[in-house]
């Protein structure tokens, strides 16, 4: 299984002493743990360093950690703009829906969709169909995301690295609840962002600094800063077209102000201001965790060419077939381990570059953090989404009604076994699926969150039918763009035409949301007062 | 009419301002943003994102103050 690159017992100690403290806080917050509100929402009292912290590390999924930097050196400078819209939809979030949604202070995501549009029973399924299947899909990545370190790092066989993950995540999860994802997921933002530093900065000294590693870079890649007017080309055709470029912008742009385990996140905070506030912190923890990983992917293939230890393997093959040699040092390390896809080993494979076993304790930590804290936020929105809105509300279940808290946590061991289950063989489409999660949630039910708040005139029909139509939308031309032409990041109908996850459904259901609403009768004057008004004033 | 705040309008105007404003400069000078400053040699165009992310904070600190 080895290539090479032995465990140094420091790695193994700084991935247990990390086990440990998540777990202790786990058993420490079972106390605070009473209420229903305990367990859903941490009581509403959290700060808003701690509340932004958590957010950052449970929004920003193993993705952002194994998958972008490895898109950088592929794509080139053009990518550089999807990881800045992601921390740019952050300010906006917070007077678009955090300040509002936590003066409204809802207990789950679909409560809002309930009473803001007056349907008790249908605003848990229009909003809990895309939240649920969404949910799943991130989870299980995230599973798989954390197998990965462990696999990868640690050398612990795969399925063992899917159960152990799992059954830490259920550990602090079940026993406190919202109290501990959120004081974990705050600790694991730290490590994630601290790792994401540390590394960028060891790459440009390993590399001769800061000059010096710019350099390089341009020499290995000379299209990487290419930008589509260029001459020249750039260096992948994704990155050709301005609507590429644009629609990578905005295909995660505004995913902060509307995806449910985010929200859920600002009725957390103790009041209006700090969930604003939370904000700030995002942006800041966030900012700084994706300028180290914009410095990290533009320097992997450059550090992974001239220093990993399988680079001298590795140069023959990529000279037979013509291939980067950094790619083929990705392929070789997916070859051992055989899990994941060749993107997901950038980040381990630069950080193995620079050599250095402390190091390596920081990434897999890091790496392990990121992961884990969005296993454990998509689990505290299933669990409220299935046991308190749909067998509680819903189908009016008498336990998950008296006893909410035992519902929720018997529902959270539910959600994880099944979720570990598909993580131990998952189908590479349903990885591939997490690109389409984002944009069903941003189509479908996006408009009706952010203009529920902002607009009047928005109705219930518009939010019926809005999901109702983007939903299939969204997964038919995403699919077709997948099976037909082999990436999603084309329009179905043709290949010339860039369209990162058919991100233009995101408009469209906006549009469409607006027309319908416009024909369809407007919400009672009680809605529009509560909603659009009393919302938006100061407290 | 609906009251938006002028916080909220600030915040995506100086936002897609920032963004397009790269974008145009980004597609008028194409080699833009593989220049580097002689005697200094670093990337002008990096640290422009990272300015893009400074701005992200402060456009966050007007809206949460």
């Amino acid at each position: 299984m080895q290539y090479g690159v032995g465990v140094d017992p420091v790695v193994i100690i700084g991935a247990i002493l990390y086990f440990v403290i998540i777990i202790l806080v786990g058993i420490y917050t079972k106390k605070l743990t009473v209420s229903a509100a305990d367990y859903y929402v941490a009581g509403r009292s959290v700060g808003a360093f701690t509340n932004g912290a958590a957010l950052t590390s449970t929004y920003l999924s193993p993705a952002s950690f194994l998958g972008m930097p490895c898109f950088i050196f592929i794509l080139g400078y053009p990518f550089w703009w999807a990881m800045v819209s992601i921390i740019a939809g952050m300010p906006l979030a917070a007077l678009m829906t955090a300040g509002p949604l936590r003066k409204y202070a809802p207990v789950s995501f679909t409560d809002y969709y309930c009473d803001r549009y007056d349907m008790p029973k249908a605003g848990r399924i229009v909003a809990g169909i895309p939240t649920l299947v969404a949910g799943i899909l991130y989870v299980i990545l995230s599973l798989v995301g954390t197998a990965i370190f462990m696999v990868a790092l640690l050398h612990v066989p795969y399925k063992l690295s899917v159960l152990l993950a799992a059954i830490i995540v259920l550990l602090y999860t079940v026993l406190g609840g919202m109290y501990a994802t959120t004081w974990n997921a705050a600790f694991q933002c730290i490590l994630m962002v601290l790792a994401a530093f540390i590394l960028a900065i060891a790459m440009i000294a390993k590399m001769g600094g800061w000059s010096t590693y710019w350099h390089t870079i341009l020499a290995t890649s000379p299209k990487i800063f290419n930008v589509p007017s260029d001459p020249a080309g750039v260096q992948h055709p994704f990155m050709a077209m301005w609507l590429g470029v644009i629609g990578f912008y905005f295909t995660w742009h505004y995913g902060f102000s509307a995806m449910p385990y985010t929200v859920v996140r600002f009725f957390t905070a103790m009041d209006v201001k700090t969930a604003r506030r939370s904000i700030l912190w995002t942006t800041i923890l966030g900012g700084i965790l994706y300028a180290s990983l914009c410095i990290i992917g533009s320097g992997a293939r450059a550090i992974m060419e001239k220093f990993h230890p399988l680079a001298a393997k590795a140069a023959p093959i990529a000279a037979a077939k013509g291939k980067p040699l950094a790619i083929i040092i990705l392929v070789l390390i997916k070859k051992t381990f055989g899990i994941g896809k060749v993107t997901d080993y950038a980040i381990i494979a630069a950080a193995e570059s620079v050599g250095s076993s402390v190091l390596m304790a920081i990434i897999v930590a890091g790496g392990l953090s990121i992961a884990m804290s969005t296993v454990a936020g998509w689990i505290m929105v299933l669990n409220s989404l299935i046991s308190r809105d749909w067998m509680g509300k819903l189908f009016g279940s008498t336990f998950a009604e008296e006893k909410p808290v035992l519902s929720a946590r018997i529902w959270t061991v539910i959600i994880l076994v099944v979720c570990g289950l598909i993580a131990l063989n998952p189908p590479a489409l349903v990885l591939d699926l997490s690109g389409w999660a984002f944009v069903v949630i941003l189509a479908s039910i996006g408009p009706s969150m952010v203009l529920g708040i902002w607009w009047k005139r928005a109705t219930k029909a518009a939010t019926i039918w809005t999901a109702l139509l983007m939903t299939p939308a969204t997964l038919i031309t995403w699919l077709y763009a997948k099976m037909h032409f082999g990436k999603p990041h084309f329009f179905f109908l043709s290949k010339k035409i860039i369209t990162p996850h058919q991100f233009y459904w995101i408009f469209i259901g906006l549009i469409l949301f607006i027309l319908i609403s416009l024909m369809t009768k407007p919400p009672s004057e009680e809605a529009i007062q509560k909603y659009c008004v009393e919302l938006h004033e100061e407290e | 009419m609906m009251k938006v705040p002028k916080k909220l309008i600030w915040a995506f105007i100086m936002m897609y301002g920032y963004a397009i404003l790269f974008w145009i400069v980004e597609a008028a000078n194409p080699g833009i943003t593989k220049k580097f400053v002689a005697g200094a040699p670093l990337p002008v165009w990096y640290t422009c994102i990272i300015g893009m992310l400074v701005w992200n904070v402060i456009i966050a600190w007007i809206q949460s103050s």
